[in-house]
């Protein structure tokens, strides 16, 4: 029997969960939310940060997974991520050495996983990579498991062209006119989504998912759901919303799946300033929210408590000491007894002949970028979980590499700022302005948060409003709004400080970030209607 | 026993496997010890991913080193390939690089059923004779009125982009020599200056990069032409100026690989009395998909 299923959605607002119109396409997600504990979560950084959370318990600092991408095994360019990337071990990989059977479907950063008692099936099984279903190999690395021959497993992946027209028309309102581009990737997305459904559905059916079943529909990382809202008139509305209804179908189906009232069923997922979970099963309480203190770091423990499992670790200090994969394997893993391994002779230098050695200059450029991209993301996690000079460390490492590095010079103009280092937020500010900052939005949010600092409020204010009037308030013009209350409020302004108040807190509604109120009390969830309506 | 050593070991792969620098993503790694050794590495063998092809084509490259047991480790580790690309749903297998047609691998790899696809041997020549068959060669198409004068040559390196869709089409990855002449490596001022493209009419139609080695021999990378481009006026034309370059600058020895297939190069080579220096072989085998 499996005694408990995961299923995360990636980039599904929580926003259509409790929205009236939207959330009627979303039925069997809506009961959950009803029959058992939901709510947002806490905001970790993005996507692979929230996925690294989920698969290991730990935060970004510590399970290191940043990006889809990274630097390769072997030095020479660079690749989807794999195991070596995430620094902490997977909750599969605890019921492993638990002797626990279980699977995993579509998780990144699996490649090259092992299996001693489940299964492992990483993102690049599903990704379609040919153009040709024939031609479509199973890359190696992709599927970890305890015994059987993965050739078979080809036979549960769809590809694009087995698909027919009238398969892909429905996401569109007007197929006729749907251009080549949008056609494909909705083919991509609905072959990749369903190839891990059949494979999740056939596991359950079957009893081969073991104790557990996590799974892993990524059909709403192209569309912007959180922007599409229903009423609106997005080219690609149709298309986005169709996708959501199709994975709450999933999520019906899995469900039905499980007869077991046994069973815990949990569903994450959510944008990236806005994860969510949901969960119902036995020991989880009815209708409710979740409590203070519970975040993504908890979902896998809450898995592991079902399974019996009360030792295993959730969050962690940042100052632990990160754990390193193979040394959380089986001693009778193959990487614990290849580790001993040593080399006492090279390579013929005949293979060398042209000179050519290590990447070249492209690929290099480009390891150094994904190297930035993940210093980038760590820094912005601990930066807006108020370790500054964590943070300020990781973006100056990027600066050492590349001094004109936009999105660095901005967290560190922010760190500068929240230190109250006015200087040094100045210098900041004008290398952005010099530089090729001009093209980066948040330098205006920048310009108006220093103004605030210096307390040139109406100078602020002059800045500011012209910026949401008759537009939709985003998470940023949000925060702005919230300090520009504060200090207008400070200065005996309350009528306005009320007004921005009211823009914060629409914007808050979009974006789904905490907000600091002062004393106002703060609430999130379904059962408070909207976050923050405590607010004035 | 074999281990798979990607995850543990993978940063070997640049030490014992340079060429894995041409493969697009990350290849995995397995190696072999025997029980009375098990720390000691007996031999590696390199399975590049599938290039998405029909069938697809699976890269192997094998490093053992000379020992007693060299045949039975490349045995070992070729058959284990085999059963991962067979794992894979099949397709072909095929050496990473031309391999020597004499050595121990090659023995295994014919014994395990693959069969050699295409030969690459290198030649040397005198760039002197080069020039002056390629000149008097000129000189008969000029007198036909053979040659056009709407086409320019152009130094390699500014044509980057353009010359890299031009040797993934005619060759299937970008070579070596070409590499260096697009700035991916570093190239000498000798190389720079005599890697040259030839336009017509403001469109490439053809390409020559040369790099010159430390011991002083200038080595020619495959000549590019457009897809398309029969004129026989193309490859003198930039052969004569990159000979005419090297030879101003004091090289006196040009070095070039060419498939045994290229019936026309062979028969160059020939004409310029070039001798064949080294031969290597592709091998590649099918595996069925199941």
């Amino acid at each position: 029997m499996t005694d408990v299923v995961h299923v995360h959605l990636p980039d599904l607002p929580w926003s259509a969960l409790i929205d009236d119109a939207s959330s009627r396409l979303l039925p069997n997600l809506v009961s959950m939310i009803e029959d058992g504990s939901s709510g947002v979560l806490p905001p970790v950084g993005p996507h692979p940060s929230i996925e690294g959370m989920l698969m290991t318990g730990r935060p970004p600092s510590l399970h290191g997974l940043f990006s889809y991408e990274s630097v390769r095994i072997d030095g020479l360019g660079t690749d989807r991520a794999n195991r070596k990337d995430l620094r902490c071990a997977t909750i599969w990989e605890r019921l492993d050495a638990s002797g626990m059977a279980s699977a995993s479907l579509n998780f990144p950063a699996t490649r090259f996983s092992r299996s001693h008692h489940g299964l492992v099936v990483g993102d690049v099984f599903f990704m379609v990579c040919s153009p040709d279903a024939d031609a479509w190999p199973i890359l190696p690395g992709a599927i970890a498991m305890a015994g059987g021959d993965p050739r078979t497993f080809h036979e549960w992946r769809l590809h694009p062209e087995a698909l027919s027209e009238r398969q892909i028309d429905v996401f569109f309102e007007a197929p006729s006119r749907a251009d080549a581009t949008a056609r494909r990737i909705v083919a991509r997305l609905l072959s990749e989504n369903a190839s891990v459904h059949c494979l999740a559905t056939h596991l359950l059916e079957t009893g081969a998912a073991g104790r557990a079943l996590f799974v892993r529909y990524d059909a709403l990382s192209a569309w912007n759901l959180q922007r599409m809202r229903l009423e609106g008139a997005a080219a690609e509305r149709r298309a986005a919303w169709e996708f959501a209804r199709m994975l709450d179908a999933f999520v019906g189906r899995l469900m039905a799946l499980v007869t077991g009232e046994e069973t815990l069923f949990v569903v994450t997922g959510g944008v990236e300033e806005w994860p969510f979970c949901i969960a119902r099963g036995p020991d989880v309480p009815v209708d409710r929210l979740w409590p203070d203190g519970f975040d993504l770091a908890s979902v896998p423990g809450l898995v592991a408590k079902r399974l019996g499992i009360e030792s295993f670790p959730t969050r962690g200090r940042d100052d632990e000491p990160a754990p390193v994969c193979h040394h959380l394997a089986p001693t009778d893993d193959g990487w614990s007894s290849a580790e001993g391994i040593e080399i006492d002779w090279s390579a013929p230098p005949a293979v060398d002949a042209h000179g050519i050695a290590g990447p070249g200059r492209s690929r290099t450029l480009h390891m150094q970028a994904c190297r930035h991209d993940g210093l980038m993301a760590c820094a912005e996690y601990l930066r807006l979980n108020g370790a500054v000079e964590a943070a300020r460390e990781h973006y100056r490492r990027i600066l050492e590499e590349a001094p004109a590095h936009v999105l660095a010079t901005a967290g560190l103009c922010r760190c500068e700022l929240s230190d109250g280092d006015l200087e040094a937020a100045r210098a900041c500010l004008d290398a952005l302005r010099t530089g090729e900052g001009e093209r980066v939005a948040s330098i205006r949010d920048l310009e108006i948060e220093m103004l605030v600092r210096e307390g040139r409020i109406d100078d602020a204010l002059e800045a500011y409003l012209p910026t949401v009037a008759g537009r939709t308030p985003t998470v940023g013009s949000a925060r702005l709004a919230a300090m520009l209350a504060q200090a207008c409020r400070a200065r005996g302004d309350d009528r306005l400080a009320t007004n921005l108040d009211r823009l914060a807190l629409e914007g808050l509604w979009r974006g789904g970030v905490d907000l600091d109120f002062g004393d106002a009390p703060t609430s999130r969830g379904p059962g408070s209607g909207r976050p923050g309506s405590g607010a004035p | 026993m074999i281990h798979d050593l990607t995850l543990s070991h993978g940063g070997w792969v640049p030490q014992l496997f340079p060429d894995a620098v041409f493969l697009a993503t990350t290849p995995v790694l397995y190696g072999l010890t025997w029980p009375d050794a098990p720390s000691r590495l007996a031999g590696a063998v390199l399975v590049g991913p599938p290039h998405w092809s029909e069938p697809p084509v699976h890269r192997l490259a094998l490093s053992v080193p000379e020992r007693d047991d060299e045949l039975a480790v490349a045995s070992r580790l070729v058959d284990h390939a085999l059963e991962t690309v067979g794992a894979a749903r099949g397709g072909v297998v095929q050496t990473l690089s031309p391999i020597d047609p004499d050595g121990a691998i090659a023995g295994v790899l014919e014994q395990k059923g693959f069969e050699r696809v295409r030969s690459v041997v290198r030649y040397r020549f005198a760039l002197k004779t080069a020039f002056r068959v390629v000149s008097a060669t000129l000189e008969r198409l000029a007198a036909r009125g053979r040659i056009p004068d709407d086409h320019e040559l152009v130094a390699y390196g500014d044509e980057g982009e353009g010359i890299s869709r031009l040797c993934l089409a005619s060759l299937g990855q970008l070579t070596p020599g070409h590499l260096r002449a697009i700035g991916e490596y570093p190239h000498g001022e000798v190389g720079r200056a005599s890697s040259l493209v030839l336009k017509q009419r403001g469109e490439t139609v053809a390409a020559l990069a040369v790099d010159l080695a430390s011991t002083g021999t200038a080595i020619f990378d495959p000549l590019l032409i457009a897809d398309g481009f029969t004129d026989a006026w193309a490859f003198p034309l930039l052969t004569r100026r990159v000979s005419e370059i090297l030879i101003d600058r004091g090289v006196v020895t040009g070095e070039a690989e060419i498939g045994s297939d290229n019936t026309k190069m062979v028969r160059f080579m020939a004409a310029i009395s070039a001798r064949v220096v080294a031969t290597k072989v592709q091998y590649r085998r099918f595996i069925e998909r199941r």
